[in-house]
């Protein structure tokens, strides 16, 4: 009888409105990102693109490796030709707030512009990372001059590109930017095929010439990141 | 909660964009008005911590703006934003709550609604590059309150919007203002006198008023006048009064003026109102 009661109540009148509900909802604290987890849930906004060029490089080494290991050397040269695109692709990904104008959006949100910058160059950076030097190392077993050159050979432009890159994006706004980065890296990709293709590589000092060319990127990429990090102030006065 | 902008200034080069300017924010909705180039996107991007100031400190109850703390309370929409081109409208709000620090759940949660209340949501599979520019801004206003923010920094919000949604758009602010801090700018005065309990008025990067509706008008009361006058007249009194109208009937001119006394003999002494203040401080800039 009772429980009939209850339900005919709930049957016969309206409930009152809740009274306060948004500010008791706004009050409960909710659980935040933390850094970690803000960057992991970047990898879902890398363009497939980057993805998918990247599995390709190191598919073509393993393919050449196991299919036909004498052309290992000529991979070599193919890859450093080929990584200052990959260097660019990751640079326009890094960048991409600056090209799509989303950079004053992100820069008021908690995790800002430099944070989300950050986290696109950790993620990308160790997957650029983890397929070079996979490519490296299964191509230099295969080489006469080994892994170790390999991995110059390889690094090298990847690095010297990724400097020029930032520099021309923390000079140049918008698509442009992107334009003139592709510039550079067809630029950075015929020198290192003159490079091979002239045998300058096996010139006695060549090696050491090339280290210090891959050092100079590794500066220029460095101070480039550091701008790109911590700059501020680039708005203009309309 | 109480933001403070104490003493700032901001030069670019030379040139000052905001000088010497000290507010002190609290709990409702301050309407920021000034001609373009008068400093009020520099004052708003200051606030929001992505510009630095040349000069003067800006915090939120000892939180310096610069703080991942401070922007955690922050919502903004900044004058002109893009978008990644592969967006829809719910990825693009999905990613500015992971910028945020959302959750998520929560997020998803956060989006259908702000989505709603901002009838955008039949549109939320769409891409944003199909959408008009009106539907864009609706867009933006939803990202800057994923975080039911505890300030809200909205840079011409109102631009592109249609009337209807223009009064939408100021019912909500006006909701919202009861217990936090809302700065908007715009062109728009109607917008400001129906919707901020304090306004602003910035001038050559300063800040030359500052309070309620009724003291702000009270600079100009009983200093508006209207005159029936020959369109030939109409050309002098241009030259000696500022003019905040004219309408032309058949061959007289009615000017709406700010005088200190009597223009002309036939002269209707009005009602001042806030449009008047505006045109009168900015009649011949660029707006």
């Amino acid at each position: 009888m009772k429980l009939n009661l209850k339900s005919e109540i709930k049957t016969a009148f309206e409930p009152p409105e809740p009274k306060g509900r948004a500010s008791f909802l706004a009050a409960i604290p909710y659980p935040k990102l933390t850094y970690s987890k803000f960057v992991f849930s970047q990898i879902g906004y890398i363009r497939k693109r980057v993805w998918f060029v990247s599995a390709a490089v190191v598919f073509a080494a393993v393919k050449t490796v196991c299919a036909i290991p004498e052309e290992a050397k000529l991979l070599v040269w193919l890859i450093a030709a080929f990584v200052p695109f990959l260097a660019i692709m990751t640079t326009v990904e890094i960048s991409r707030s600056k090209i799509y104008g989303m950079t004053e959006i992100e820069e008021g949100c908690r995790f800002s512009l430099p944070q989300v910058t950050g986290a696109r160059m950790i993620i990308l950076g160790i997957c650029n990372f983890a397929v070079m030097i996979t490519v490296s190392v299964l191509l230099g077993n295969h080489v006469p001059f080994g892994v170790a050159r390999s991995v110059l050979y390889i690094f090298t432009p990847y690095i010297v590109a990724s400097g020029i890159s930032f520099m021309i994006f923390s000079k140049v706004k918008g698509q442009e930017a992107a334009y003139l980065s592709a510039a550079a890296a067809l630029v950075v990709s015929f020198v290192g095929v003159m490079i091979s293709s002239r045998g300058i590589y096996e010139k006695p000092l060549a090696n050491l010439y090339i280290i210090a060319v891959c050092l100079g990127g590794t500066l220029m990429a460095v101070a480039q990141t550091k701008k790109l990090l911590f700059g501020k102030d680039s708005y203009l006065w309309n | 909660m109480e933001l403070k902008i104490d003493r700032v200034t901001k030069k670019y080069g030379s040139k000052i964009a905001c000088d010497r300017i000290s507010l002190t924010l609290e709990k409702g909705v301050y309407g920021l008005l000034g001609a373009n180039g008068a400093g009020k996107t520099t004052l708003m991007r200051m606030i929001c911590g992505i510009l630095d100031p040349s000069s003067g400190n800006l915090s939120c109850d000892g939180i310096d703006v610069s703080q991942e703390e401070y922007r955690e309370l922050l919502g903004y929409l900044p004058q002109d934003f893009g978008y990644y081109p592969e967006f829809t409208a719910q990825d693009f709000m999905m990613y500015i709550a992971a910028l945020k620090g959302i959750p998520k759940s929560r997020a998803k949660v956060k989006t259908a609604e702000l989505l709603e209340m901002v009838s955008l949501k039949s549109e939320a599979k769409k891409k944003i590059k199909t959408f008009s520019g009106g539907m864009k801004q609706r867009l933006g206003i939803a990202q800057a309150l994923l975080n039911d923010p505890k300030i809200l920094v909205l840079d011409e919000p109102t631009a592109g919007l249609d009337p209807k949604e223009r009064i939408k758009f100021r019912n909500i602010i006006s909701r919202m203002g009861a217990d936090r801090i809302i700065l908007l700018s715009t062109h728009i005065v109607s917008d400001v006198e129906h919707i901020a309990n304090t306004i602003l008025i910035m001038k050559d990067g300063q800040m030359i008023h500052e309070g309620s509706l009724e003291e702000i008008i009270a600079v100009i009361r009983d200093k508006v006048w209207e005159c029936n006058v020959s369109c030939k007249e109409a050309d002098e009194y241009g030259a000696k009064y500022p003019i905040i109208n004219t309408r032309n009937e058949g061959d007289r001119c009615l000017l709406r003026l700010v005088s200190d006394e009597k223009p002309c003999e036939d002269a209707k002494n009005v009602e001042a109102t806030l449009e008047d203040l505006y045109l009168y401080y900015f009649s011949g800039e660029e707006t």
